[in-house]
């Protein structure tokens, strides 16, 4: 049922890519996915509060995780580049952001993953979206283990 | 392979009704508010306490408490300065003229508001509010339902509905149930019933609109404890007749919104609203208002605004004297009026976390009285 | 239904201004302090409202939880 729905909705994004979707070779270069590895892809930016309150639970999750297995990958897709340098800046600084980030303003990279809100989870698994989380949720960190869990077996 | 998804929302929310955007906060503020003439005054501080839980539930808490002293508009003795009535003396028509008499208050309002957020990410705001005054209080409880239309929330319709069970202490001075020369005052009601439907659309990335619709309903005390009336001029004796002012015991309003929030350019926005309120006391009413703010580097964010009332006049509602109406009232707020408001504001950044607002208002209402304030506050992000 | 009910409806009321589908990653100027009521100081606006329904003959429009007044 809840692949059904899931289906539909991503059907609806018309042009972002769906489940099973292989990763264009242009994004893949962009984010520097070159291996079979499983990628967390996290969309950020520094005008979203909820994207900077599950920040620090995503990077927890990369403390945790073994990253020749998992690899995490921001992406602010804020338009100002400033404005994105200065805030991954004060998050480091505060140890709240420790996985490596890509720039995004000219919003290429998230217009291709076409998320229906943000913060945005993308999952991808062989350079194919498996599986995404929108919205803002509590304890981010205990449902990214979670869903690697099963998406690993 | 199943997918799992959690609904997503604008985590950043931004339409006008919702509160759910990731807010943990301290406010204060204080406001001096002063009227021409030796009118009223009023000093009055206030708090906002606002606090996420998880994403999915917030709780605001808020408390203000109003110092009220100065003079309040009526039919007065010219010679005792009292409010006169009559209570079966005899008041000679030049003994009364309309003018402040003094008198004073302190009223203490406090507020609860807690939203929660669905797994649709639509929200459902329940509050409660009560106020006490010497003798005014009022309680009310309100539920606002906020619904997304569409899955990338540009759309929403909101339903707001509140009831309001208030208490008026009014003296017997025309209620056989109490005695009329004995000073002793009894409880009168006043319930309200009002609801809101709002629909809001974001147009494009720099601006959105919202109309809305509401109806509200009192019934009960209606009147003023302090305002009378003249009523039954003798021309042979001039002798007046002052009593406490009779508006109706119902009262059923209609009125609608429309706003549009548009930044203008990456530094400038501007916010402006039209309402047109209508009910069965007669009285409709045009307000227009527009704001306008400045983004000053990364700190200052100045603003400016205008507003514009017109109302036109209650049918029982007269300056001078009444004969034998049913309704009358010489309340200056049942007149036909305009009214004009002035501001400026500023609000500086300094610290992340904390930042402080300055504001200078101005209010003129026509033939009556204008009104100077200002107000200080600071607001702590934690 | 519903939906294209209201989509005529917003054409209706918001008439020259063409609608564009904002998406999510789009709404950085919508999410600022400035494009909220009040620029979001929610304590100055209660005041101002207590004023205007004490001293005006009108109320309503602001939202229902506006809380009662001695302003008979």
């Amino acid at each position: 049922m809840r692949s059904i729905i899931l289906t539909l909705l991503l059907s609806t994004l018309l042009f972002g890519y769906q489940q099973g979707d292989t990763i264009s070779q242009n994004i893949q270069d962009k984010l520097s996915i070159k291996e079979d590895k499983i990628y967390i892809i996290d969309f950020f930016a520094s005008w979203c509060a909820s994207c900077e309150k599950e920040i620090p639970y995503i990077s927890k999750v990369h403390q945790q995780v073994d990253s020749r297995q998992v690899e995490i990958i921001g992406v602010d897709v804020d338009k100002n580049i400033e404005n994105a340098k200065a805030f991954q800046k004060e998050l480091k600084e505060r140890n709240a952001l420790t996985f490596r980030v890509v720039n995004d303003p000219e919003n290429n990279i998230i217009k291709a993953f076409k998320p229906i809100g943000m913060p945005a989870l993308f999952y991808v698994k062989d350079k194919k979206v498996v599986d995404a989380v929108f919205g803002a949720v509590d304890n981010i960190d205990e449902v990214i283990m979670a869903d690697l869990k099963r998406l690993q077996k | 392979m199943q997918l799992k998804t959690k609904l997503s929302i604008l985590a950043c929310s931004l339409l006008a009704a919702s509160s759910l955007s990731a807010e943990d906060y301290v406010s204060v503020q204080f406001v001096q508010y002063d009227e021409s003439d030796d009118r009223a005054s009023v000093s009055s501080p206030s708090i906002e306490f606002s606090k996420d839980f998880g994403v999915d539930y917030n709780l605001k808490l808020g408390l203000v408490a109003d110092s009220i002293s100065g003079g309040s508009p009526t039919w007065f003795d010219t010679t005792s300065g009292a409010s006169a009535y009559s209570r079966g003396e005899d008041i000679h028509m030049d003994d009364v003229a309309y003018g402040n008499v003094e008198y004073d208050d302190n009223r203490v309002a406090g507020s609860a508001l807690f939203t929660t957020r669905f797994a649709s990410r639509d929200e459902l705001a329940i509050g409660v509010n009560f106020s006490t005054e010497n003798d005014y209080r009022a309680r009310e409880l309100s539920a606002e339902y906020l619904y997304y239309l569409g899955s990338s929330k540009n759309q929403s319709l909101s339903l707001g509905l509140s009831y309001q069970a208030n208490e008026v202490q009014v003296e017997c001075i025309e209620n056989e149930a109490c005695d009329a020369n004995s000073g002793a005052s009894q409880t009168m009601d006043v319930d309200v019933i009002s609801a809101e439907l709002g629909f809001t659309q974001i147009l494009n990335q720099d601006s959105l609109a919202k109309v809305s619709f509401f109806y509200i309903s009192e019934d009960g005390y209606l009147s003023n404890p302090y305002m009378n009336v003249v009523r039954s001029y003798n021309p042979n004796s001039s002798i007046v007749d002052v009593v406490a002012e009779n508006k109706p015991d119902k009262r059923t309003a209609y009125g609608a919104t429309a706003q549009y929030i548009v930044a203008i350019t990456d530094t400038i926005s501007s916010n402006s609203t039209y309402r047109f309120y209508d009910d069965d006391w007669d009285i409709m009413s045009h307000t227009i208002s527009s704001e306008l703010y400045y983004e000053l580097g990364k700190s200052w964010i100045l603003g400016a605004g205008l507003r514009y009332y017109t109302q036109s006049e209650a049918e029982f509602y007269r300056a001078g004297f009444f004969g034998d109406e049913t309704y009358a009232s010489s309340d200056e707020r049942m007149r036909d009026f305009d009214a004009w408001g002035y501001k400026v504001n500023a609000d500086y950044k300094i610290l992340p976390s904390l930042s402080m607002n300055v504001g200078l208002n101005f209010y003129d209402q026509q033939d009556t009285f204008n009104a100077t304030y200002y107000n200080i506050g600071l607001k702590y992000s934690f | 239904m519903i939906k294209a009910t209201l989509v005529m409806l917003s054409v209706l009321l918001f008439g020259g201004c063409s609608i564009k589908d904002v998406q999510p990653w789009e709404k950085e100027t919508l999410a600022k302090d400035t494009m909220k009521n009040a620029a979001g100081n929610t304590l100055m606006t209660k005041f101002e409202n207590h004023i205007y329904f004490s001293k005006e003959g009108s109320k309503g429009g602001g939202g229902v939880a506006g809380g009662g007044c001695g302003c008979n």
